[in-house]
Protein backbone atom coordinates (compact mmCIF):
# COMPACT_ATOMS: atom_id res chain seq x y z
CA UNK A 1 0.00 0.00 0.00
CA UNK A 2 1.49 3.62 -0.60
CA UNK A 3 0.53 6.50 -1.26
CA UNK A 4 1.26 9.71 -2.95
CA UNK A 5 1.85 13.32 -0.95
CA UNK A 6 3.30 16.42 -2.49
CA UNK A 7 1.99 20.27 -2.80
CA UNK A 8 2.33 22.46 -5.55
CA UNK A 9 2.79 26.19 -5.18
CA UNK A 10 1.64 26.46 -1.92
CA UNK A 11 1.50 29.74 -0.15
CA UNK A 12 -0.02 30.16 3.52
CA UNK A 13 -0.72 33.30 4.99
CA UNK A 14 -2.47 34.78 8.29
CA UNK A 15 -3.54 37.84 7.48
CA UNK A 16 -0.70 40.15 6.80
CA UNK A 17 1.65 37.31 7.71
CA UNK A 18 3.14 34.77 4.59
CA UNK A 19 4.11 31.52 6.63
CA UNK A 20 4.82 29.92 2.92
CA UNK A 21 5.92 31.39 -0.08
CA UNK A 22 5.09 29.31 -3.20
CA UNK A 23 6.89 26.30 -1.85
CA UNK A 24 6.59 22.87 -4.17
CA UNK A 25 7.11 19.43 -2.66
CA UNK A 26 6.88 15.28 -3.29
CA UNK A 27 7.12 13.27 -0.74
CA UNK A 28 9.42 9.88 -1.86
CA UNK A 29 7.55 6.93 -1.70
CA UNK A 30 9.00 5.02 0.90
CA UNK A 31 11.42 6.92 2.31
CA UNK A 32 11.88 9.83 4.83
CA UNK A 33 11.99 13.36 4.35
CA UNK A 34 13.42 15.55 7.06
CA UNK A 35 12.17 19.17 7.09
CA UNK A 36 14.52 21.34 8.67
CA UNK A 37 14.92 25.11 9.11
CA UNK A 38 15.28 28.02 11.30
CA UNK A 39 12.26 28.57 13.74
CA UNK A 40 9.26 30.49 12.34
CA UNK A 41 10.74 28.99 8.88
CA UNK A 42 6.95 27.57 8.03
CA UNK A 43 8.26 24.04 8.89
CA UNK A 44 5.30 22.81 11.22
CA UNK A 45 3.12 25.24 8.98
CA UNK A 46 4.28 22.85 6.36
CA UNK A 47 3.82 19.55 7.92
CA UNK A 48 -0.27 21.31 8.79
CA UNK A 49 -1.10 21.83 5.27
CA UNK A 50 0.12 18.36 4.25
CA UNK A 51 -1.99 16.58 6.37
CA UNK A 52 -4.76 19.11 5.78
CA UNK A 53 -5.03 20.66 9.30
CA UNK A 54 -4.30 24.26 7.67
CA UNK A 55 -5.70 25.20 4.16
CA UNK A 56 -3.30 27.10 2.13
CA UNK A 57 -4.16 30.39 0.67
CA UNK A 58 -2.97 29.36 -2.90
CA UNK A 59 -1.88 26.14 -4.09
CA UNK A 60 -2.61 22.85 -3.02
CA UNK A 61 -1.78 19.34 -1.42
CA UNK A 62 -2.37 16.18 -3.68
CA UNK A 63 -3.20 12.93 -2.13
CA UNK A 64 -2.50 10.36 -5.21
CA UNK A 65 -2.93 13.46 -7.62
CA UNK A 66 -6.56 14.43 -5.81
CA UNK A 67 -6.69 17.94 -3.66
CA UNK A 68 -6.49 16.39 -0.22
CA UNK A 69 -9.05 19.16 0.98
CA UNK A 70 -11.69 17.99 -1.24
CA UNK A 71 -11.19 14.50 -0.22
CA UNK A 72 -13.12 12.67 2.70
CA UNK A 73 -11.72 13.23 6.07
CA UNK A 74 -12.20 9.84 6.85
CA UNK A 75 -10.22 8.71 3.41
CA UNK A 76 -7.61 10.77 4.46
CA UNK A 77 -7.37 10.09 7.54
CA UNK A 78 -6.94 6.34 6.15
CA UNK A 79 -3.98 7.63 4.23
CA UNK A 80 -2.42 9.95 6.23
CA UNK A 81 -1.05 10.18 9.98
CA UNK A 82 0.44 12.88 11.64
CA UNK A 83 2.00 12.98 15.75
CA UNK A 84 1.70 16.98 16.78
CA UNK A 85 4.04 18.42 18.49
CA UNK A 86 2.38 18.86 21.57
CA UNK A 87 0.30 15.86 22.56
CA UNK A 88 -2.07 15.62 25.62
CA UNK A 89 -4.62 13.03 26.37
CA UNK A 90 -7.05 13.14 28.95
CA UNK A 91 -6.81 12.33 32.72
CA UNK A 92 -7.13 8.98 33.01
CA UNK A 93 -6.26 7.42 29.62
CA UNK A 94 -4.39 4.32 29.43
CA UNK A 95 -1.56 3.12 26.86
CA UNK A 96 -4.05 1.00 24.80
CA UNK A 97 -7.35 2.89 25.29
CA UNK A 98 -4.89 5.90 23.14
CA UNK A 99 -3.78 3.36 20.88
CA UNK A 100 -7.61 1.92 20.54
CA UNK A 101 -7.90 5.78 18.98
CA UNK A 102 -5.76 5.13 16.05
CA UNK A 103 -7.99 2.67 14.68
CA UNK A 104 -10.72 5.35 14.57
CA UNK A 105 -11.25 6.43 10.82
CA UNK A 106 -11.37 2.20 10.10
CA UNK A 107 -14.73 2.44 12.34
CA UNK A 108 -18.28 3.03 11.02
CA UNK A 109 -21.39 2.15 12.50
CA UNK A 110 -21.12 -0.41 9.78
CA UNK A 111 -18.08 -1.92 10.88
CA UNK A 112 -17.81 -2.80 14.52
CA UNK A 113 -14.59 -3.26 16.38
CA UNK A 114 -13.24 -6.37 14.87
CA UNK A 115 -10.34 -9.30 15.96
CA UNK A 116 -8.18 -7.53 12.91
CA UNK A 117 -8.19 -4.28 14.73
CA UNK A 118 -7.27 -6.16 18.26
CA UNK A 119 -4.57 -7.45 16.81
CA UNK A 120 -3.66 -3.99 14.82
CA UNK A 121 -3.67 -2.44 18.30
CA UNK A 122 -1.82 -5.28 19.84
CA UNK A 123 1.08 -5.13 17.23
CA UNK A 124 1.32 -1.50 17.07
CA UNK A 125 2.08 -1.71 20.87
CA UNK A 126 4.52 -4.51 20.53
CA UNK A 127 6.21 -2.52 17.93
CA UNK A 128 6.96 0.40 20.50
CA UNK A 129 8.25 -1.76 22.83
CA UNK A 130 5.19 -0.90 25.23
CA UNK A 131 3.42 -4.20 25.73
CA UNK A 132 3.99 -4.61 29.32
CA UNK A 133 2.87 -0.86 30.24
CA UNK A 134 -0.35 -1.58 27.69
CA UNK A 135 -2.47 -0.90 30.82
CA UNK A 136 -0.93 1.86 32.98
CA UNK A 137 -1.82 5.48 32.71
CA UNK A 138 -0.52 7.67 30.71
CA UNK A 139 0.04 10.27 33.44
CA UNK A 140 2.10 7.32 34.90
CA UNK A 141 4.96 7.17 31.84
CA UNK A 142 8.43 8.66 31.13
CA UNK A 143 8.67 11.03 28.28
CA UNK A 144 10.35 8.98 26.05
CA UNK A 145 7.25 5.87 26.68
CA UNK A 146 4.93 8.36 26.19
CA UNK A 147 6.13 9.84 23.16
CA UNK A 148 6.18 5.55 21.88
CA UNK A 149 2.56 5.38 23.19
CA UNK A 150 1.41 7.49 20.46
CA UNK A 151 3.67 6.41 17.93
CA UNK A 152 1.86 3.81 18.72
CA UNK A 153 -1.35 5.56 18.66
CA UNK A 154 -0.18 6.51 14.51
CA UNK A 155 0.82 2.78 13.49
CA UNK A 156 -2.61 1.83 14.89
CA UNK A 157 -4.13 3.87 11.97
CA UNK A 158 -2.34 2.05 9.82
CA UNK A 159 -1.52 4.70 6.98
CA UNK A 160 1.20 4.59 4.18
CA UNK A 161 2.12 8.20 5.24
CA UNK A 162 3.06 8.97 8.48
CA UNK A 163 3.94 12.71 9.63
CA UNK A 164 6.08 13.69 12.77
CA UNK A 165 6.27 17.05 14.35
CA UNK A 166 9.37 17.60 16.04
CA UNK A 167 9.28 13.57 17.69
CA UNK A 168 12.48 14.12 19.77
CA UNK A 169 11.65 17.60 21.18
CA UNK A 170 11.43 17.32 24.51
CA UNK A 171 13.74 13.79 24.90
CA UNK A 172 16.96 13.40 25.76
CA UNK A 173 19.70 12.15 23.96
CA UNK A 174 19.43 8.39 24.00
CA UNK A 175 15.67 8.44 23.52
CA UNK A 176 16.05 10.72 20.59
CA UNK A 177 18.29 8.39 19.07
CA UNK A 178 15.76 5.40 19.69
CA UNK A 179 12.75 6.96 18.86
CA UNK A 180 14.67 8.35 15.42
CA UNK A 181 15.52 4.36 15.35
CA UNK A 182 12.23 3.00 15.73
CA UNK A 183 10.85 5.51 12.53
CA UNK A 184 13.63 4.65 10.13
CA UNK A 185 12.96 0.46 11.59
CA UNK A 186 9.14 1.19 10.83
CA UNK A 187 9.96 2.81 7.02
CA UNK A 188 12.40 -0.13 6.03
CA UNK A 189 9.78 -2.67 7.82
CA UNK A 190 6.43 -1.59 6.57
CA UNK A 191 7.19 0.50 3.46
CA UNK A 192 6.32 3.67 5.08
CA UNK A 193 6.76 7.02 3.44
CA UNK A 194 8.00 9.85 6.60
CA UNK A 195 7.61 13.17 6.47
CA UNK A 196 9.34 14.77 9.90
CA UNK A 197 10.21 18.27 11.46
CA UNK A 198 13.32 18.04 13.23
CA UNK A 199 15.78 20.78 14.55
CA UNK A 200 18.79 18.76 15.51
CA UNK A 201 20.63 19.15 11.66
CA UNK A 202 23.22 16.23 12.71
CA UNK A 203 20.18 13.67 13.66
CA UNK A 204 18.50 14.69 10.24
CA UNK A 205 21.22 14.02 8.36
CA UNK A 206 22.04 10.24 9.73
CA UNK A 207 17.64 9.51 9.34
CA UNK A 208 16.84 11.08 6.18
CA UNK A 209 16.76 10.01 2.94
CA UNK A 210 16.15 13.45 1.66
CA UNK A 211 16.41 16.62 3.85
CA UNK A 212 14.29 19.80 2.68
CA UNK A 213 15.63 22.72 4.44
CA UNK A 214 13.46 26.04 4.84
CA UNK A 215 14.59 29.36 5.02
CA UNK A 216 11.69 32.51 5.40
CA UNK A 217 9.06 30.76 4.11
CA UNK A 218 10.87 28.93 0.85
CA UNK A 219 12.62 26.12 0.40
CA UNK A 220 15.95 26.63 -0.05
CA UNK A 221 17.43 23.43 -0.42
CA UNK A 222 16.41 19.61 -1.05
CA UNK A 223 18.03 16.70 -1.54
CA UNK A 224 20.25 13.99 0.03
CA UNK A 225 21.67 14.87 3.36
CA UNK A 226 25.33 15.05 1.66
CA UNK A 227 23.66 17.24 -0.99
CA UNK A 228 21.71 20.31 1.60
CA UNK A 229 24.35 19.69 4.64
CA UNK A 230 27.18 21.25 3.37
CA UNK A 231 28.84 24.14 5.22
CA UNK A 232 27.88 27.22 2.71
CA UNK A 233 23.82 25.79 3.13
CA UNK A 234 24.00 25.59 6.83
CA UNK A 235 25.39 29.11 6.67
CA UNK A 236 23.50 30.80 4.49
CA UNK A 237 20.70 28.66 6.37
CA UNK A 238 21.27 29.56 9.86
CA UNK A 239 23.78 32.43 9.30
CA UNK A 240 25.67 30.28 11.54
CA UNK A 241 29.90 29.60 10.72
CA UNK A 242 30.49 26.03 11.06
CA UNK A 243 32.27 22.95 9.58
CA UNK A 244 31.12 19.78 8.35
CA UNK A 245 32.60 16.48 8.24
CA UNK A 246 31.59 13.00 8.44
CA UNK A 247 30.47 11.30 11.21
CA UNK A 248 32.98 8.53 12.18
CA UNK A 249 30.41 5.93 12.23
CA UNK A 250 28.20 6.15 9.23
CA UNK A 251 29.83 8.62 7.39
CA UNK A 252 26.81 11.14 7.49
CA UNK A 253 27.91 14.59 6.98
CA UNK A 254 28.03 16.43 10.80
CA UNK A 255 28.35 19.66 11.41
CA UNK A 256 30.32 21.00 14.36
CA UNK A 257 29.61 24.61 14.92
CA UNK A 258 32.38 27.41 15.20
CA UNK B 1 -7.23 14.84 22.71
CA UNK B 2 -6.58 17.56 21.09
CA UNK B 3 -8.99 19.26 17.78
CA UNK B 4 -5.68 18.06 15.45
CA UNK B 5 -5.93 14.33 16.83
CA UNK B 6 -8.92 14.04 16.20
CA UNK B 7 -9.04 16.17 12.44
CA UNK B 8 -6.09 13.96 11.36
CA UNK B 9 -8.14 10.55 12.75
CA UNK B 10 -10.89 11.54 10.52
CA UNK B 11 -13.69 13.01 12.59
CA UNK B 12 -15.33 15.92 11.46
CA UNK B 13 -15.15 18.14 14.32
CA UNK B 14 -17.64 20.82 13.19
CA UNK B 15 -20.42 18.02 12.46
CA UNK B 16 -19.46 16.32 15.89
CA UNK B 17 -20.24 19.36 17.42
CA UNK B 18 -23.36 20.05 16.16
CA UNK B 19 -24.81 16.69 16.50
CA UNK B 20 -23.60 16.45 20.31
CA UNK B 21 -25.30 20.19 21.31
CA UNK B 22 -28.49 19.04 19.43
CA UNK B 23 -28.60 16.39 21.26
CA UNK B 24 -28.25 17.44 24.64
CA UNK B 25 -30.41 20.57 23.78
CA UNK B 26 -33.15 17.64 23.08
CA UNK B 27 -32.43 15.94 26.22
CA UNK B 28 -32.38 19.06 28.55
CA UNK B 29 -35.70 20.30 26.66
CA UNK B 30 -37.43 16.87 26.95
CA UNK B 31 -36.32 16.51 31.03
CA UNK B 32 -37.04 20.21 31.70
CA UNK B 33 -41.02 19.97 30.41
CA UNK B 34 -41.44 16.62 31.84
CA UNK B 35 -39.85 17.62 35.40
CA UNK B 36 -39.74 21.12 35.18
CA UNK B 37 -36.61 23.22 36.27
CA UNK B 38 -34.35 21.52 39.28
CA UNK B 39 -31.45 23.94 39.91
CA UNK B 40 -28.18 23.08 41.08
CA UNK B 41 -28.18 19.42 40.17
CA UNK B 42 -25.63 19.30 37.60
CA UNK B 43 -23.13 21.67 39.56
CA UNK B 44 -23.39 19.14 42.46
CA UNK B 45 -23.75 15.57 41.19
CA UNK B 46 -20.40 16.16 39.17
CA UNK B 47 -17.75 17.06 41.84
CA UNK B 48 -19.48 14.42 44.45
CA UNK B 49 -19.27 11.69 41.26
CA UNK B 50 -15.94 12.56 41.00
CA UNK B 51 -14.95 12.49 44.79
CA UNK B 52 -16.72 9.67 44.81
CA UNK B 53 -15.08 7.75 41.90
CA UNK B 54 -11.62 8.79 42.87
CA UNK B 55 -9.60 9.95 39.82
CA UNK B 56 -8.65 7.90 37.02
CA UNK B 57 -11.89 6.38 36.13
CA UNK B 58 -14.73 8.06 34.15
CA UNK B 59 -17.82 9.72 36.30
CA UNK B 60 -20.53 10.06 33.80
CA UNK B 61 -22.24 6.80 35.15
CA UNK B 62 -21.58 8.09 38.96
CA UNK B 63 -22.87 11.46 37.63
CA UNK B 64 -25.95 10.54 36.32
CA UNK B 65 -26.61 7.93 39.67
CA UNK B 66 -25.61 11.06 42.18
CA UNK B 67 -28.13 13.26 40.39
CA UNK B 68 -30.82 10.41 39.82
CA UNK B 69 -30.50 10.25 44.26
CA UNK B 70 -30.11 13.90 44.74
CA UNK B 71 -33.62 14.50 42.45
CA UNK B 72 -35.39 11.69 44.08
CA UNK B 73 -34.77 12.73 47.63
CA UNK B 74 -35.87 16.55 46.99
CA UNK B 75 -38.62 14.89 45.58
CA UNK B 76 -39.52 12.71 48.33
CA UNK B 77 -39.04 15.61 50.68
CA UNK B 78 -41.14 17.78 48.68
CA UNK B 79 -43.74 15.07 48.75
CA UNK B 80 -43.53 14.32 52.10
CA UNK B 81 -44.18 17.75 53.00
CA UNK B 82 -47.76 18.97 54.57
CA UNK B 83 -49.82 19.26 51.81
CA UNK B 84 -50.41 22.82 53.03
CA UNK B 85 -46.74 23.81 51.68
CA UNK B 86 -47.00 22.78 48.49
CA UNK B 87 -43.31 23.45 47.64
CA UNK B 88 -41.59 21.95 44.56
CA UNK B 89 -39.15 19.88 44.22
CA UNK B 90 -36.59 22.44 42.59
CA UNK B 91 -36.92 24.48 45.69
CA UNK B 92 -34.74 21.43 47.55
CA UNK B 93 -32.47 20.87 45.08
CA UNK B 94 -31.69 24.60 45.62
CA UNK B 95 -31.58 24.50 49.00
CA UNK B 96 -28.95 21.71 49.42
CA UNK B 97 -27.66 22.66 46.00
CA UNK B 98 -26.50 25.91 46.59
CA UNK B 99 -24.36 25.56 49.39
CA UNK B 100 -22.56 22.86 48.50
CA UNK B 101 -21.97 24.31 45.42
CA UNK B 102 -20.37 27.37 47.27
CA UNK B 103 -18.21 24.60 49.49
CA UNK B 104 -17.11 22.74 46.23
CA UNK B 105 -16.25 26.09 45.36
CA UNK B 106 -14.10 27.28 48.15
CA UNK B 107 -12.30 23.91 48.26
CA UNK B 108 -11.19 24.67 44.53
CA UNK B 109 -9.96 28.08 45.11
CA UNK B 110 -8.16 26.83 48.07
CA UNK B 111 -6.65 23.67 46.10
CA UNK B 112 -5.41 26.32 43.57
CA UNK B 113 -4.54 28.93 46.03
CA UNK B 114 -2.26 26.37 47.85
Amino acid sequence: MTARLSCENLTLSYGKVTVLKDVSLTLPEGKITVIVGPNACGKSSLLRCLCRLQSPSQGQVNLNDAPIHKLNTRDVARQVALLPQKTNAPEGMRVRDLVIRGRTPHQSPLRQWSLADQTIVDDAIDRVGLTARAEQLLSDLSGGQMQRAWIAMVLAQDTPILLLDEPTTFLDLLHQRDILQLVRDLQRDKGLTVAMVLHDINLAARFADQIVALKQQKIVAAGAPIEVVTQPNISEIYGLDCAVIPDPHYGHPHIIMK
Amino acid sequence: MSEEVATCLGVDITLARLITLGLSVALVALAVAVAGPLPFVAFVAGPIAHGLNGKNRPTLLTAALVGAIITLSADAVSQLMPSGFGLPAGVFTALVGAPVLIWVLLVHYRKQRS
